[in-house]
């Protein structure tokens, strides 16, 4: 730091600010070198200690983006990650690689004069996509509102009352709307995050560095950021996952809904339509003209959350 | 234009006929056993009157309704097949119950489960045998028997002079229903029943904007009965209890609104302990 204020004195003779700059520029370049070996010598020592394999662990620093892996560098990488993942929950975990469905683009569609507060679908949600249990990370959140309002400013979703429907609310679930144009695609620094072919936003886990821009950019709160390293009792990890959707996580990275990829992308309904006890959510292909959400989409009046901001969700409300 | 709607209303009459005449031939020659899967085709549109009467959909599918009703296995005529049909007592005879697929006019085709939940008193026949335990259609309170059943359906929304027992359940067949024709319906097509003064739900429900799929989202399409959901003798969903709401977010701290019914706020912690 002392280093850097030296340029500032120099500045009235502009002879010499030249060499002092390359200097300046050649230490702080070697610096960085030393820096960034150190902190490499460092996570490969730290993670050697906790896996017991050096190979592991350079070959997790080196993995590549996800689009940019080839078959034999999936296979090996996910082989590494189920490994890991044994070690560190104790239970076999099978890492899918499922690719999208060709012509098939998933919409979503809830009817909010049907949805009572029971909150089922969040913890069929936490169940499914192995969220950490110790903290607040729920994709679903189940807000509460005035009967005649739609002030999301008055609205409370931390609501716990003995009984719900409570009189004079409604309920009003709000999870990530996988935008058509998405906004945390468009803010992520490193591209960790994007829009895959059937409409669905991910993240590769591997590839987020944690710097939560995502977080801020989305209009809906859709996305959460693991604080600490996330804890799951080992009889409730769902061992059923995808690379992009819902295996076991680490601290420092984003998560968010991905309509269940591991599920959908098998033909299986979301967990949280499976867990509804009320029937208000619809989920299909809204490219194929004779699926229900396309009927609700054509007969029913439906609307989006936050329209003028021009995001395009593909998560449709509407009511009876 | 006269002539146009001749023309038109001989087509379509035609092609009714056309499809009553086939549909009944069809039927004549099914049979229906346990473990077997049952077609009941209730489609007699054709595309170009699909096309033609897109917008009168409702009134149609009343038509076709009351058309099928003439053709549908449990009619008087074909008495020695319905006695085939046997009713699982309990869940676990489900893998062996058939499973009824329909067809409807511009209807996505769709098949329904067998009844998950079943009543205590099921099979009705086992008591009404058609002998002793006559069901007596007079409006009465029950004290013996059936104490147990909440009538919320009869008395909040319909007044208790039109609506019994027997409104919907059959006194001669007791293993049926009763729709307001006198036509008898199978338990496990009860959404022919509820649809005759809630049609709108039907509709939806039919199309898959209202009730639930389970299973698949492509493929076939299995869905659930509007009893799964639905008490039948007191339809409305009761309150229950939620589940726990999520905890604040770390350093955040609820706080109850200055208004008495306002929704809960969370504060920073570290700024709302200085204050207070």
């Amino acid at each position: 730091m002392s280093e850097k204020n030296n340029p500032a004195k120099t500045v009235e003779t502009p002879e010499n600010s030249d060499v002092s700059r390359r200097e300046l520029f050649k230490k702080t370049a070697i610096a960085g070198t030393i820096a960034a070996a150190g902190a490499v010598s460092t996570t490969i020592a730290a993670s050697n200690v906790e896996s017991g394999g050096l190979s592991d662990a350079l070959d997790e620093f080196f993995q590549k983006h996800y689009q940019e892996m080839s078959k034999e560098e999936m296979q090996k990488a996910i082989a590494r990650l189920e490994r890991k993942a044994k070690e560190k929950h104790g239970k076999e975990i099978h890492i899918g690689n499922t690719p999208p469905l060709e012509g098939v683009l998933f919409g979503y569609a809830l009817n909010i004069s049907k949805c009572k507060g029971y909150r089922k679908c969040v913890d069929a949600c936490v169940a499914e996509n192995n969220q950490n249990r110790d903290t607040t990370i729920q994709y679903i959140r189940v807000l509460e509102l005035e009967n005649e309002s739609m002030n999301f400013e008055e609205a409370d979703h931390y609501y716990d009352r003995e009984t719900v429907p409570h009189t004079g609310k409604k309920y009003f679930p709000i999870q990530c709307q996988q935008c058509e144009n998405p906004p945390c695609v468009t803010a992520c620094p490193v591209e960790a995050t994007w829009k895959e072919a059937d409409g669905i936003t991910v993240i590769d886990y591997n590839w987020c560095i944690g710097c939560r821009y995502c977080a801020a950019a989305c209009p809906y709160w859709a996305r959460k950021f693991n604080w600490s390293e996330p804890s799951i009792p080992e009889e409730k990890i769902n061992p059923e996952t995808h690379y992009l959707s819902n295996r076991p996580r680490m601290r420092g990275v984003m998560e968010k809904c991905t309509f269940c990829l591991q599920r959908t992308r098998k033909g299986k309904l979301p967990a949280c339509l499976e867990a509804c006890p009320t029937g208000a959510r619809v989920f299909g292909n809204i490219l194929d003209p004779k699926s229900e959400i396309r009927y609700v989409l054509e007969n029913k009046k439906v609307f989006r959350l936050k329209e003028e901001l021009n995001t395009e969700p593909k998560f449709w409300y509407y009511s009876d | 234009m006269s002539t146009n709607k001749i023309t038109f209303y001989s087509v379509r009459y035609a092609v009714a006929f056309c499809a009553i005449f086939f549909f009944a031939f069809s039927f004549s020659n099914s049979s229906l056993s346990i473990g077997q899967e049952v077609e009941e085709v209730v489609e007699n549109k054709t595309e170009t009157d699909a096309e033609e009467e897109s917008e009168e959909e409702d009134e149609e599918s009343d038509d076709e309704e009351e058309e099928d009703d003439e053709a549908m296995p449990w009619d008087d005529e074909d008495d020695e097949e319905i006695k085939v049909f046997k009713f699982p007592q309990s869940t676990e005879f489900l893998p062996n119950f058939p499973i009824f697929k329909v067809k409807y006019a511009g209807f996505p085709e769709f098949k329904i489960k067998g009844r998950l939940r079943s009543s205590e008193y099921f099979l009705c026949s086992e008591c009404h045998d058609g002998v002793e335990l006559k069901p007596r259609p007079i409006i009465r309170e029950l004290r013996k028997e059936h104490t147990n059943i909440n009538l919320d359906h009869i008395k909040q929304e319909h007044g208790t002079e039109k609506f019994w027992c027997t409104t919907c359940h059959d006194t001669s067949r007791p293993d049926y229903l009763v729709g307001l024709k006198k036509q008898s319906i199978h338990f496990d097509q009860s959404f022919l029943l509820c649809g005759q003064c809630h049609s709108q739900n039907q509709k939806d429900w039919l199309f898959g904007a209202h009730g639930k799929r389970t299973g698949n989202w492509n493929g076939e399409r299995t869905i659930l009965l509007c009893t799964e959901c639905h008490s039948p003798h007191s339809p409305a969903l009761e309150p229950a209890s939620p589940n726990p709401p999520p905890p604040p977010r770390q350093g955040q701290i609820l706080v109850k609104s200055v208004h008495p019914e306002g929704p809960r706020k969370t504060w920073d912690k570290f700024i709302y302990s200085k204050q207070h």
